[in-house]
């Protein structure tokens, strides 16, 4: 188990415009690390960096403490498993499984027993001797996981691994790799622009926007804290809701009028700012609670849950989520309500504005 | 209507395979005939008679210039083969300055006609003494800008990140252009291998040239040697020698033209 530390990474393909800006980082032993963002963000590019496959233009890549910077991929002892898996067509499974480790003088009979542990870990016993083309996506994957961990290396590199599968098994492929993960306790970096993959598999994560880190922490507190408006609507399924909003002494006022009463859990700035929620915390108002009156626009029944989609003001439409099935349709006028403390604000340029308010942490385990 | 199609298309088919293959046929049945017969322009031989075979072996060395052909043959296109996927795997997967510049200048070669380069090859194979030697004969074909090209447009097709995961598992580049890229090209490197085998095989000017014995000497000049030895040719003989000459080309290429549509198939189904 080895440390992986990026110290200010600068990443340019043409020598002009950076893909990667002033990254560090550093990625403790045992421990998953998903890297997540939009396609384009320089996910992938990081990984490659890591790997060796990409050259870094100017920072450090330390692994154990030790530059590897200039180090080919083959001397880094990690282990990398691709997004269209990048097995050999023509070699069988146990083949393709052993192909890497002649390099490092493992004997046959050592190969073959690591061939076989692999295979039993991930159910591929009864297709060593198949083609990649024989097996189904899922297998395939597997084999590709297997090829990995055959080579015992410490380092195991994912570059969205499960884009490629069906909802499904992709859940399914999810806790299996946490658990292999968390079995053989090897350091995972882990990229995907999945984000409820994130959310799930990840000790910590890094959000990524434009080849600049935006956030770097543990899913939870990363989606209750997030550090501006591009984490606060990248993470979370539906995403936070954001609308610009002015401060007035202690009402919130939304455009065409719609104002909220805040009595403790004040914005620290008085300007004009954006307030976001998520849509758990938006509720159906009791008669004693401090409501407003929205028209719903659209529902969305998912049978444990549903998603209420309603006009904050004419241009803008929050959802709302409530659990279980409720019977409200389109149209009507629903009186709602919102914790005050589960309202985040954020500066109009998106970053979050720093505030600390006791009730704060009580409100957080309330939702959890 | 769709009967008539078929059968203006089926018509002109055969019009055409009579007018390719008659030369061929033509050739097959004179070697056959006696010489008056061919004088007197018989297409179809009044008997068949197998005295031109056995004279075309008796006349010429025919045995020893088809073991000759084949032996050059068979190393052009080992050569080519080899030097060809070596360059192609260079192209594609190894990264270095100038790459690009280089690639297009090697096949900016193939705008020089084989004809201009040949004093100077001449010259370059008579300095090295390989005169008269199969060295002669088969090395200044070893480097051809088409089969590099060939191989590299197939190479080209094989997914990057094959090479990326042989990286980073440490699999060296020989190892994995030996296991991985060229069982993937299995269909171009026999192309290319009857290409160059069927191209060397009907090889003249070059043989001629760099031969003047016939323990080294080729098929194609044996033919044309039979035409010139005599004051009256005797065609029958010739015919019956070129139908023994093309008959391992008509082999190969049915064998190749096998391998090729299995291969084709493969790719077409994965």
């Amino acid at each position: 188990m080895e440390q992986i530390e990026l110290v200010h990474v600068y990443k340019s393909y043409n020598g002009k415009d950076n893909v990667i800006h002033d990254l560090s980082v550093s990625i403790e032993p045992g421990e998953f690390f998903v890297l997540v963002g939009p396609s384009g963000c320089g996910k992938s590019t990081i990984l490659r960096m890591i790997a060796g496959l990409e050259t870094i233009t100017s920072g450090t890549l330390l692994i154990g403490g030790i530059e590897v910077n200039e180090l080919p991929p083959s001397e880094r002892n990690l282990s990398m498993v691709f997004q269209n898996y990048a097995l050999y067509p023509h070699l069988t499974v146990e083949q393709n499984i052993t192909f890497g480790l002649y390099k490092k003088k493992i004997s046959k009979q050592e190969q073959k027993k690591r061939c076989l542990e692999a295979a039993e870990m991930l159910g591929l016993t009864d297709f060593l001797k198949h083609k990649p083309r024989q097996l189904s996506g899922g297998q395939r994957q597997r084999v590709a996981l297997a090829r990995a961990i055959v080579t015992h290396a410490p380092i195991c590199l994912m570059d969205e691994p499960l884009s490629n599968l069906d909802a499904k098994l992709r859940a399914k492929m999810r806790s299996e790799i946490r658990q292999l993960q968390r079995r053989l306790g090897i350091t995972m970096i882990y990229v995907t622009h999945d984000q409820v993959e994130a959310m799930t598999m990840a000790d910590r994560m890094m959000i990524l926007h434009e080849g600049r880190a935006q956030q770097i922490g543990a899913p939870l507190d990363i989606y209750n804290h997030p550090s501006n408006t591009f984490v606060a609507s990248f993470i979370g399924s539906p995403p936070m809701n954001l609308a610009k909003a002015k401060v007035l002494e202690s009402l919130l006022l939304f455009d065409n009028g719609r104002a909220m009463r805040l009595h403790h859990h004040l914005p620290p700035s008085t300007q004009q700012i954006i307030v976001g929620v998520r849509p758990e915390h938006i509720r159906l108002a009791k008669p004693s609670d401090d409501h407003f009156i929205a028209k719903v626009v659209n529902v969305e029944v998912l049978g444990t849950e549903t998603l209420v989609t309603f006009e904050l003001t004419k241009n803008e439409h929050w959802i709302a989520r409530w659990s279980g099935q409720w019977n409200i349709h389109a149209g009507e006028k629903v009186p709602l309500t919102i914790d005050e403390t589960a309202f985040l604000f954020f500066h109009e340029n998106g970053q979050r504005l720093d505030h600390s308010i006791p009730s704060y942490a009580a409100g957080k385990g309330e939702h959890q | 209507m769709n009967v008539l199609r078929t059968f203006l298309l089926y018509a002109l088919l055969v019009i055409c395979s009579v007018v390719v293959l008659f030369p061929i046929v033509y050739a097959f049945l004179i070697s056959f005939m006696d010489g008056a017969e061919v004088l007197q322009g018989h297409i179809w031989p009044q008997k068949f008679t197998m005295k031109n075979y056995v004279a075309a072996f008796q006349k010429v060395p025919l045995f020893e210039y088809l073991f000759n052909s084949f032996i050059v043959s068979f190393i052009v296109m080992l050569g080519q083969l080899i030097i060809s996927s070596l360059a192609a795997f260079a192209f594609v997967f190894l990264k270095f300055k100038g790459r690009d510049v280089l690639f297009f200048l090697c096949i900016a070669t193939m705008l020089i006609p084989w004809e201009a380069t040949m004093i100077p090859n001449f010259l370059t194979v008579q300095k090295l003494g390989w005169l008269n030697s199969y060295l002669g004969l088969t090395v200044p074909f070893f480097a051809s800008a088409f089969g590099i090209f060939l191989l590299r447009q197939h190479f080209k097709t094989i997914p990057l990140e094959l090479y990326e995961a042989a990286q980073v598992s440490g699999v060296g580049r020989f190892r994995f252009f030996w296991n991985i890229v060229l069982p993937l090209s299995r269909t171009s490197l026999i192309t290319l291998g009857v290409y160059s085998f069927l191209t060397t095989w009907n090889m003249y000017l070059w043989p001629l040239l760099v031969t003047n014995n016939d323990r080294v000497r080729t098929v194609q000049i044996g033919l044309k040697q039979m035409q010139s030895q005599e004051i009256s040719t005797e065609w029958g003989v010739v015919m019956a020698a070129v139908i023994v000459v093309i008959l391992p080309t008509l082999l190969l290429l049915f064998v190749g033209q096998k391998h090729l549509q299995k291969g084709l198939m493969q790719g077409a189904i994965k």
